[in-house]
């Protein structure tokens, strides 16, 4: 835990993004699915290859060097080339592409039906989550965490809303870029229940590096249970934002009436909150930053790199570009401290 | 429920008294001999080891103000030449020769401390010898009465030092304060934390004693209501290793 290197020891442990990057063995070679398994053989046969080919190498270069005449002229005709230069790599790097491709073939495969289904979506500088139904309509939305049970295969479906990103959750499959007006599917599966990081994997301007996610893989009872909490309080209504048209949630105004949480509500309406977070069941309809609807049982905050409490989003509300600079949330500094709590603890509330 | 965060009335421990041994007597006295008495107001910078001058404290609780220099100088005015300041510190410059001096002198340690004696109307011409014993014999008690009251005088250990790091990251401190040892977030929400040794009463508000502090990053609205800081999610424990570690943390 101390020993950490670099920016890595100064986040906590909580962050997706150490999560993703740190642990031994690292979480490239410790696979806890089916697909990360068959990217772990092929790492694993690359290396073994790369080995083999150094040796070859080295031992030519020892031959070049203080081999016997007869050796040396051999290793420097034109044979040796055709053979050593073109007909070794030709072969081999071949069969690699040919084998690797059919070995990771499955992470790609198409929708079948019996998956689960979720689309991913790439924004500057976090990710949009959300659930879908076989046909593919939108069942829940969420932000920087993904949640899906053990033993089931998921398709991710990979969008981009601004630049080229890319998913990656080491643990459980390979990376895929996520690009714009594209849809790329990638296949991940975990087969033990607990919690893996997830990063951007493409350099995708500015805080690229505070862009990260969570993980989570329920059990068949963990999960069910956390479906239930998602969708029964707050049924999703149908109010996917069309420009122009009047906020379909107005029709469904469920105001939680506490009178405890009013002024933060107040507050988060007032200051412009609304305009670029939505919040299902208020008027909150923005769509350009993170879906705040479950944000107060989120496991980190900012793109999965700071824990959860009120703390961390008092400080993320009050001065974010100070903790993620260049994101695209202005630092609410002219709140009070008191508005500030009241926000933080309305989205506490919001679970 | 937490008990409430302690408010020291005064300082009333401050001018505890306990004694010198034998030797640091003797060392004391003859570091005081060579001074001639007689003299009105004149400096002089007694340098010792500052084991010897604050036992286990840091320099910076050794320290004292000027205005208890003046309270421990009027409990020593009956009986022999007043001194106005017991300070001590590790960085003497050269502008001061005979404290230079002096570093030399006591060779092994780098950590030095001096006592700034000012000689008053010490009368009578007696031995320097006898004045430098009896000085050094009321120095003895006196001396180590500028001790900050026990409780704050604070050393924490490093394992909880270590802990309240880690408990720092964990809960995510940094995102509204810059904490050294945290290179990332720098948060600004907060006051920057760099220093925080030196610091004065804890939010402006408290005084700065462990257990105000532990009570006050556990929860800050009932130490200090109106303060930004909510309260954190750490067991009293923890909340004590924070405050350990930072009590530690030094810009010097």
């Amino acid at each position: 835990m101390s020993r950490r290197i670099s920016i890595l020891s100064t986040m906590n442990s909580n962050s997706g993004i150490v999560e993703a990057w740190w642990g031994w063995p690292p979480p490239v070679l410790d696979p806890a699915g089916p697909y990360a398994d068959s990217v772990m053989v092929l790492t694993w046969a690359l290396i073994g290859m790369g080995a083999v080919v150094t040796a070859i190498v080295v031992a030519a270069l020892y031959v070049a060097i203080k081999g016997p005449e007869r050796l040396k002229t051999k290793l420097g005709g034109e044979r040796a080339v055709w053979i050593g230069g073109i007909a070794f790599p030709g072969i081999v790097l071949t069969g690699l592409l040919v084998w690797g491709l059919t070995l990771t073939a499955s992470l790609t495969h198409d929708i079948t039906g019996n998956e689960m289904r979720v689309r991913v979506t790439g924004y500057m500088w976090w990710f949009d989550v959300e659930y879908l139904d076989e046909s593919g309509n939108v069942v829940m939305r969420d932000a920087n965490e993904l949640h899906l049970p053990v033993g089931k295969p998921v398709v991710i479906e990979l969008a981009s809303a601004d630049v080229i990103h890319s998913f990656w959750v080491p643990h459980l499959s390979g990376k895929k870029d996520m690009i714009p007006g594209r849809t790329n599917l990638l296949r991940i599966q975990a087969d033990k229940s607990g919690r893996y990081g997830g990063v951007c994997a493409e350099y995708c301007g500015g805080p690229h590096a505070l862009m990260g996610f969570v993980t989570v893989a329920h059990d068949a009872r963990g999960w069910s249970a956390w479906w239930q909490s998602r969708s029964s309080e707050r049924p999703e209504a149908a109010d996917r934002h069309v420009p122009g048209a009047l906020p379909a949630v107005a029709r469904n105004v469920s105001l939680r009436a506490d009178s405890d949480d009013l002024n933060g509500r107040q507050l988060f309406m007032d200051s412009g909150c609304a305009a670029c977070h939505r919040v299902a069941g208020t008027l909150a309809n923005g769509l350009a930053g993170p879906d705040l609807t479950h944000v107060g049982s989120r496991l980190t905050l900012g793109a999965g790199i700071l824990p959860n409490n009120r703390g961390t989003m008092i400080g993320w509300i009050g001065d974010s570009q100070s903790i993620k600079p260049g994101n695209r949330m202005p630092s609410y500094d002219m709140l009070s401290a008191k508005e500030m709590e009241a926000i933080a603890i309305w989205l506490e509330q919001q679970k | 429920m937490p008990s409430r965060p302690v408010e020291a009335a005064g300082d009333p421990r401050h001018l505890v008294m306990f004694s010198l041994t034998l030797r640091e007597i003797i060392q004391l006295a003859r570091q005081i001999a060579p001074i001639k008495s007689g003299k009105t107001r004149r400096k002089i910078a007694i340098p010792f080891a500052i084991k010897t001058v604050a036992r286990n404290a840091s320099t910076t609780y050794a320290r004292i103000t000027a205005a208890q220099g003046y309270k421990l100088a009027s409990l020593l005015e009956p009986v022999l030449p007043r001194f106005n300041y017991i300070t001590t510190g590790q960085k003497i410059g050269g502008r001061n020769n005979q404290i230079k001096n002096s570093i030399r002198h006591i060779g092994k340690t780098r950590l030095i401390g001096h006592i700034i004696l000012t000689m008053e109307q010490a009368g009578k011409k007696r031995r320097g010898r006898m004045i430098g014993l009896n000085m050094a014999m009321i120095l003895s008690t006196a001396l180590f009465a500028c001790k900050q009251p026990p409780d704050s005088r604070y050393i924490p250990d490093t394992i909880a030092t270590e802990q309240g790091l880690a408990m720092m990251r964990e809960v995510g401190c940094a995102a509204c304060h810059e904490i050294p040892g945290i290179a990332w977030p720098e948060g600004r929400t907060g006051p920057s934390l760099v220093g925080f040794d030196d610091i004065g009463p804890i939010a402006g508000t408290l005084p700065n004693t462990p257990e105000n502090l532990a009570f006050f990053v556990r929860n800050a609205p009932l130490a200090k209501p109106g303060s930004t800081m909510p309260a954190m999610p750490l067991t009293e424990e923890e909340a004590r290793d924070v405050a350990a570690y930072l009590y530690i943390i030094d810009d010097e």
